[in-house]
């Protein structure tokens, strides 16, 4: 793969004023919400990540470096990047194209329909905004569609499905364009990776000729194949410090990638510059978007960890096929999983109020044989800092895995950044 | 004002016990604590197995007395929940609740920015509760009288939004904002639409995990230490006034229930991992272990108090499990799928319980009738 340019390192001078900042205990919601729209006015502007980025190319970012965590070992090869064929390109523009359709689109149920588009890309579909998925464009549609938009009242920053048909009717046609270019070029140039993802953890048989085609991900075909039996019992990356809490009602997205960043540049940046990065809204943050910037200014993109990140659709997985996920992610790869659950009380019963769709950092696993199948992660949400009727718990979790697998397949996208 | 003032000085007096302490070692062992339970004051029943010290508590063995569940035909995600002679059914997106008995239905909805947060039953009143999505104004609160089907509303004191509910009889426990924006607990009489509000949270600190029966009313307050607050479980006195139980390790608690002779109550001995909790009960001024379950799931209903376990080992399922007046720990429930399960926190509607349990082999939704 051609090393690709990296973009100077780029200082966000300005600082909003109570970022990071130590906040009263009890802070009202009227008070959030003026806040939350006085940021939103300065920061919602979809910010570049740098040079590569804004020509819908995947570079790593300057700001990526060789640092690796205190906890991180020297971790096998995964796959890089592919290459955009002429087939590829020509996919990304017939989807593109389609886009024109959300300019005359009336109603929610034409809305969701014009959003969510697909391309095939060598045998896999990838469709905006929800990511690789074996579903078809009209049950994703009908998730926007017929799906509750949300049953919780108490929001953490996931885009929910009225955000997602906001932001596609809300954009420009010029700037609807770069951004959906931008995510299809992303994911064409990850369908190698996805198609190893889905043979090794799935057993879906590579194509004729794939090794051929993808040499940045054959190299790996054989590196581990048992997964479960041939992993240790535990494993875990990140450092707890890196481990926050949002500090902003809707920054759930910006406080689990201030995670993931913190982990890669072995610095901390506020959360306020990862939700510039980001493009958080007070409507939250979509998925694509963190995986976008995980691949744009982290490492863990790059052949040593992950390869490049994608949005899989996991509600086709079983839960064993999850758990490897999590453990080829956490102990091959030494990366973190964006975690996408539902942050229902069913699922988390600590938690006093339902809550919406949310990002975590997924850590670590613990296979606790005499035991059901443990998760580590990092839990961006503190109830306590918005409402009194919750008291403060600890950043860092371990729980029974199945419950946070039962919780990203509760989201309405289903899906997980990996 | 002199409840309040009382209440914050018994408040700040629990507290005390926590402030300073450091985050608790996930390795540490309960302590010993104070020897008898705060709230047991009749003499022991002889006829009743004992307890032992809180710092060497008698193991609770379990026996198995499943009880009589039968399918809701609801999906496991719905908000549902089953009373004696009505039944209560949300929609998928809280946005309404259908309640209905032989020959008497009614309905309440969530209306325009707001979503259905509670939904409580009891013998004779259901109770349902409408959330501003915005959380800036007050909830909104619906009552029906299940005698007559008759709808109304519980206006005073106004509703915080979000927090902890209980429902017990006719009695409804709430959170409210009192003077200078104190977080209260109110509580309001539904047969004559009294409500008042009562002790408050001290500055700093507010509470939780609010559960009632006829054997009193439970909740969990909290400073606001960090990373992790110091948590102190409480039974309310007759004025009205939480009083901490005496047998958790400090700061470390969780659930909390009265029961006819003491309380239960859970404590999470490691804050990293919050879910797993270790329950215990106070009977009598004797103490014993219930062993593991879920954080945030007891709940009283008719004569005992349950809670969840989740599955113990790869061939074990999700249990619920209940502590009788006779002081025997029973399970009550076990979920089809073994290892990879676990069951919601169960809804008690007037003595009939409603549980959801999820797993690998199949969800289920059931109910079941307690007495």
């Amino acid at each position: 793969m051609p090393a690709l340019p990296r973009p100077t390192l780029r200082r966000v001078a300005h600082r909003i004023a109570d970022e990071d900042a130590s906040r009263p205990l009890w802070r009202h919601p009227a008070t959030i919400a003026a806040a939350a729209l006085a940021l939103t006015l300065g920061a919602v502007p979809l910010l570049p990540d740098g040079g590569a980025d804004d020509r819908g190319e995947i570079a790593p970012s300057a700001e990526s470096t060789a640092e690796s965590t205190a906890e991180s070992t020297a971790a096998p090869a995964a796959v890089g990047s592919g290459e955009v064929t002429r087939a590829m390109r020509a996919e990304i523009d017939r989807v593109v194209a389609e886009g024109a359709a959300l300019d005359r689109a009336q109603g929610r149920p034409a809305l969701a329909r014009a959003s969510v588009r697909c391309a095939t890309f060598e045998g896999q579909r990838y469709c905006l905004g929800f990511g690789w998925t074996n579903q078809s464009e009209e049950a994703l549609a009908a998730r926007l569609t017929t799906r509750p938009t949300s049953r919780a009242t108490e929001r953490t920053g996931d885009l929910d499905a009225d955000g997602l048909l906001a932001r596609a009717e809300s954009r420009t046609s010029t700037a609807r364009t770069a951004a959906e270019r931008a995510e299809l070029t992303m994911a064409a140039r990850s369908v190698g990776k996805v198609w190893m993802l889905r043979h090794e953890i799935q057993g879906v048989p590579l194509p004729e000729g794939f090794a051929a085609r993808h040499p940045e991900v054959t190299a790996r075909t054989d590196a581990r194949g048992g997964f479960g039996e041939s992993y240790p019992e535990r494993s875990k990356i990140l450092s707890s410090k890196v481990a926050q809490a949002q500090n902003n009602t809707y920054w759930c997205g910006p406080t689990a990638m201030q995670a993931i960043g913190w982990g890669s540049q072995g610095r901390r940046k506020n959360q306020s510059y990862w939700a510039r990065r980001l493009g958080t809204t007070t409507a939250g943050t979509a998925i694509t978007d963190v995986v976008r910037v995980v691949n744009n200014k982290t490492d863990y993109d790059e052949p040593t960890h992950a390869g490049p990140y994608v949005v899989v659709d996991i509600s086709d997985f079983t839960f064993k096929q999850w758990y490897r996920m999590v453990m080829r992610h956490v102990h091959d790869y030494q990366a973190p999983v964006v975690l996408h659950p539902s942050l229902l009380k069913q699922y988390y019963p600590y938690l006093d109020d339902d809550a919406s769709g949310h990002f975590q950092v997924g850590r670590g696993f613990d296979r606790n044989p005499g035991g059901n199948p443990q998760l580590g992660y990092f839990e961006p949400w503190d109830q306590s800092r918005f409402d009194p009727s919750e008291p403060a718990i600890g950043r860092v979790q371990w729980r029974n895995a199945y419950r946070s697998f039962r919780a990203n397949l509760a989201h309405f996208q289903h899906n997980i950044g990996v | 004002m002199l409840v309040r003032t009382t209440a914050g000085l018994a408040l700040l007096l629990a507290l005390a016990g926590c402030a300073g302490g450091d985050e608790p070692d996930p390795g540490d062992e309960p302590g010993d604590g104070p020897s008898r339970a705060a709230t047991s004051t009749d003499e022991p029943t002889t006829d009743l197995p004992s307890g032992g010290t809180v710092g060497d508590p008698a193991v609770a063995e379990p026996v198995t007395a499943v009880l009589q569940w039968q399918d809701t035909g609801v999906p496991a995600d719905v908000r549902y929940v089953k009373g004696p002679r009505w039944e209560a059914l949300a929609d998928p997106g809280n946005t309404r609740v259908d309640l209905q008995a032989d020959g008497m239905a009614a309905s309440v909805v969530a209306g325009r920015g707001r979503t259905i947060s509670e939904v409580l039953m009891s013998e004779d009143w259901a109770v349902v509760v409408r959330q501003d999505k915005a959380e800036t104004a007050p909830s909104e609160v619906a009552v029906v009288d299940l005698a007559s089907g008759a709808k109304g509303t519980v206006t005073t004191p106004p509703a915080a939004s979000g927090g902890s509910w209980a429902l017990t009889a006719g009695d409804l426990h709430y959170p409210t904002y009192g003077d200078g924006g104190a977080y209260c607990l109110a509580t309001a009489a539904l047969a004559d639409s009294n409500g008042e509000d009562g002790w408050c949270a001290p500055d700093r600190s507010g509470f939780s995990g609010l559960t009632a029966s006829e054997h009193g009313v439970g909740l969990m307050t909290f400073d606001d230490a960090r990373p992790v607050a110091c948590r102190t479980v409480n039974l309310l006195d007759a004025g009205g006034v939480p009083q901490p139980l005496e047998g958790p390790t400090d700061c470390t608690a969780w659930d909390v229930a009265a029961t006819a002779d003491g309380a239960v109550w859970s404590e999470v001995p490691k804050p990293r991992r919050q879910e797993e909790a270790r329950f215990h009960a106070a009977a009598d001024g004797t103490y014993f272990d219930l062993g593991p379950g879920t954080t945030g799931t007891a709940v009283p209903c008719g004569d005992s108090v349950f809670f969840v376990r989740d599955p113990q080992g790869p061939d074990e399922p999700a249990r619920l499990m209940r502590w009788t007046p006779e002081r025997t720990l029973e399970v009550a429930y076990e979920s089809p799928s073994t290892g990879n399960a676990f069951l919601g926190e169960p809804a008690c509607g007037g003595g009939v319980l409603t549980l959801a349990s999820y797993g690998e082999e199949g969800d289920e939704h059931v109910w079941a009738s307690v007495s």
